[in-house]
Parts: C-alpha cells; structure tokens; sequence
C-alpha cells in the first residue's frame, strides 16, 4: 500500500468517528465548491451538480435534524475503517479496529520517527510533528535535494500522488450526485419545491407563476383595503388663524373646499 | 498571491463560502508548508512531470496530503473546511504549475482538476459513491412528502 494511501485511510477513519460533520453537511460543502469552481469556469455540468450537492445537503442535514432519516452515511469508526480498506485495498485494516489501533499497526510505515498524535485539540497542526517539523526551506527548483520527511521520504517509488485509482467504468462520485436528480421523480420533485432549477421551461412557467400571483395578491389586497372614512387634517398654519376670535375650530364639511 | 486571473476568481469564490476563517487560513498555511517542502515538493513535481496527466496527479496528490492533515488533525477540523482549505492548495498548485510552464491553466483544466480532487477526496471521508448513493436514496421519502418539504423551505426562510 502506497505511504500516502496509508496516511488517508487514518484520515479516513479518524475523521469520520468523531462525527464532526455528517455525510450531508459534507456533501453540501462539496456543492458549493463544485458550483463555485462550475461558475467561474461556465460549466453548466458542476454548476448542476453543485446545485444539486447544496439541495441534497440541505435537505439531507435538515431531515437529520428533525429525525426523519439517519446519519446517511457512515457514522461509526468501524465502518469507516472499513470503507477505508475498501478505498485503499488494504488487507490489515479491519473492521473491528479503532483508528489507533491501525496507527499502531502501521507505524513501521512512517519509519521510527512516526509518533501517534496524543493531542486531540488540533491546536499543534502548524507548530511541530513529522510533517511540519521538517518543513525546513521551501522549494524553489525542481532539482531541490531530498531531504528525510518521515511521511514520504521511506520508499523512492512512492510518489505523494499515489492514491488509490479509480475502478475503470465505475461511477465516482459526481456522477453519483449527478444521476440523483436525473431521475424522473426527483426532477418533478426538484422542480415544485426549488422553482423548477434543473428545467429551464419549468423554471420560467415557475417565475411567470409567481410573478402573476405577487400582482394578484397585490390588488387583491388594494381590493379588500376599506377606505379610512375619519377625517385627518393637518391644516397648513396660515390658513386659518386659530387664534383669531372668531375661529371656531376645524369644521370638516368646510374644509373640503378649503385648498380651492 | 494567484497570479492566474481564473484561479484568483476561483479562490475568491471559495473563500465566499468559509465560515471558519481561522481554521480554513491555519490549514491553507500547514498545507503549503508540506506542498513546499523540499522532500514532499521534489517527489511531487517529479510526479507531476512524469504523469500522463499531471492535472490528475496534482488534484490527487493535493487530496492525499489533506488526508495527511486531517490524520494529524485527528478529526477536530470539519471535513467542509478540509474541503475548502485542499480546494485552495489545489488552485495554488496550479498556479504554480502554470508558472513553471506544465500546463496552462484554462476553464477545463480548472474543472477537470476539481472534478479530479473531489472524486479523490470524497471517498478518503467515507463518501463513495456507493454510500453517497445509499445517502441520496434515504431523502427520497423526505423529498416526496409535501409536507417536509414545505417545513424545509420555511427553515430556509427563516435563515
């Protein structure tokens, strides 16, 4: 198994038990980032799917929240790991073991240097450990010298972009999310709840609806509005003189006249 | 700083959507820290030249050090700003990449390449496809109930 591999199938299980996110609330996070990048670029295809990744998120996080469903997805560490030998082909991870345990079985991969991380705050990730604490001088050619970085200097043949391939003809991920609302049904549903956004005709027949019904309600509202028959009147000061002797106070029937 | 226009749009807009800035901004600079490394930066723009596709490559090798990050994290970092921050890492790779003349970076690289990281990425945080399916088809009977769905637009309204 490829090192870099081995490090995400960690990542993979560690992630994923602590439950910080669920499986919604991550595909919401890729939807935005599928239709931000699809935007910017015009691509219809990854704005579709960003969309549909947003939607399914949403609604996915919010039924969650009401208990209408279940956690959609993984939600514990053995079926993380689990997905994770999946992922990677790993033989040694089983089901049954935590993320530390399989830490422990693997360390030999990172060589002697490779520690466990035993604080859980997070708070090190800049400050020291394997990765960070040989992170010495950047770069700046593609001839820089090698230098000993615990997580990806143990085996020359293995390159940081040895990951797992992807299974020929297999759908991924995307083509998931995008076949979702390609579905008859899930259209039709898309379409009444979120104004028809994956079918441009519904979409416009949606708009034209709206706007017809906000005019209606709107002079429907005109129409049921009862006219104030009481009498408001904010006399300009020089026209009567309320302290002449013989003003008697606002006559109303007189006073409808009284700009003329 | 980008210096390529679309990825500077590109980043602009991901960074719309950070809720957490520290995190995202702490993660970003851990990330750049290991890409530049001079071990991790010889082996992966040795890969990067000698891959068929090195578009692929770099989205994939982005996703595999973010997985690095997040076992080092140990959980504690929400996967959406281990998603932004690698989204960000992988505009940045690019950007160098353009500058040492492997690719010129263009609307379709930029889609394939993200395509490329998310189908790399998502599977690492328990998201096949299979289980993405499984996830997907469990909102249908929400999705179908006027009702619920109706309660879901007005949570939406309320926001």
């Amino acid at each position: 198994m490829p090192i870099i591999a081995v490090a995400g199938a960690f990542a993979g299980a560690s992630a994923l038990a602590t439950g910080t996110l669920t499986a919604f609330q991550t595909i919401a996070a890729v939807g935005s980032i599928v239709g931000g990048i699809g935007a910017v670029t015009g691509n219809k295809t990854m704005m579709k799917i960003g969309a549909v990744a947003g939607l399914a998120g949403g609604i996915g996080a919010f039924a969650q929240g009401q208990g209408w469903i279940g956690d959609g997805g993984a939600s514990s560490a053995a079926d993380a790991v689990s997905m994770a030998d999946d992922v990677y082909g790993g033989s040694s991870l089983s089901a049954g073991s935590s993320a530390m345990d399989i830490a422990a079985s693997q360390a030999s991969a990172f060589g002697d240097s490779f520690q466990p991380m035993t604080d859980m705050s997070g708070g090190g990730l800049m400050d020291s450990g394997p990765i960070a604490a040989t992170a010495s001088t950047p770069a700046t050619d593609m001839s820089a010298t090698q230098t000993a970085n615990p997580l990806v200097a143990q085996s020359p043949t293995v390159k940081p972009t040895d990951v797992a391939k992807p299974v020929p003809g297999k759908k991924g991920v995307l083509d998931t999310l995008s076949g979702f609302f390609d579905n008859k049904d899930m259209k039709s549903i898309a379409a009444n709840f979120v104004g028809g956004m994956f079918d441009e005709e519904k979409k416009q027949k949606a708009e034209y609806y709206k706007t017809a019904a906000d005019t209606a309600r709107a002079k429907m509202e005109n129409g049921k509005a009862v006219p104030r028959m009481d009498f408001r009147l904010k006399p300009k000061e020089d026209i009567f003189n309320a302290q002449s002797p013989t003003y008697n106070g606002v006559r109303p029937s007189g006073l409808m006249f009284a700009g003329k | 700083m980008l210096k390529n226009t679309l990825l500077q749009q590109a980043q602009a807009k991901i960074e719309e959507g950070v809720t957490d800035r520290e995190r995202y901004d702490k993660l970003v600079k851990a990330g750049t820290r290991i890409i530049y490394d001079e071990a991790t930066f010889k082996q992966l723009s040795q890969g990067i030249t000698e891959a068929e596709n090195p578009i692929e490559d770099v989205a994939k090798g982005m996703a595999a050090i973010l997985n690095m990050m997040a076992h080092k994290a140990r959980g504690t970092i929400p996967h959406d700003v281990f998603i932004q921050a690698g989204m960000a890492l992988l505009l940045d790779a690019l950007d160098f990449m353009e500058q040492a003349g492997l690719v010129t970076v263009t609307s379709d690289v930029l889609d394939e390449a993200t395509r490329e990281y998310i189908e790399a990425l998502l599977p690492t945080v328990g998201l096949t496809p299979e289980k993405l399916g499984a996830a997907l088809d469990s909102l249908k009977e929400t999705m179908g109930d006027p009702q619920r769905m109706t309660a879901y637009e007005q949570s939406r309204g309320a926001k």
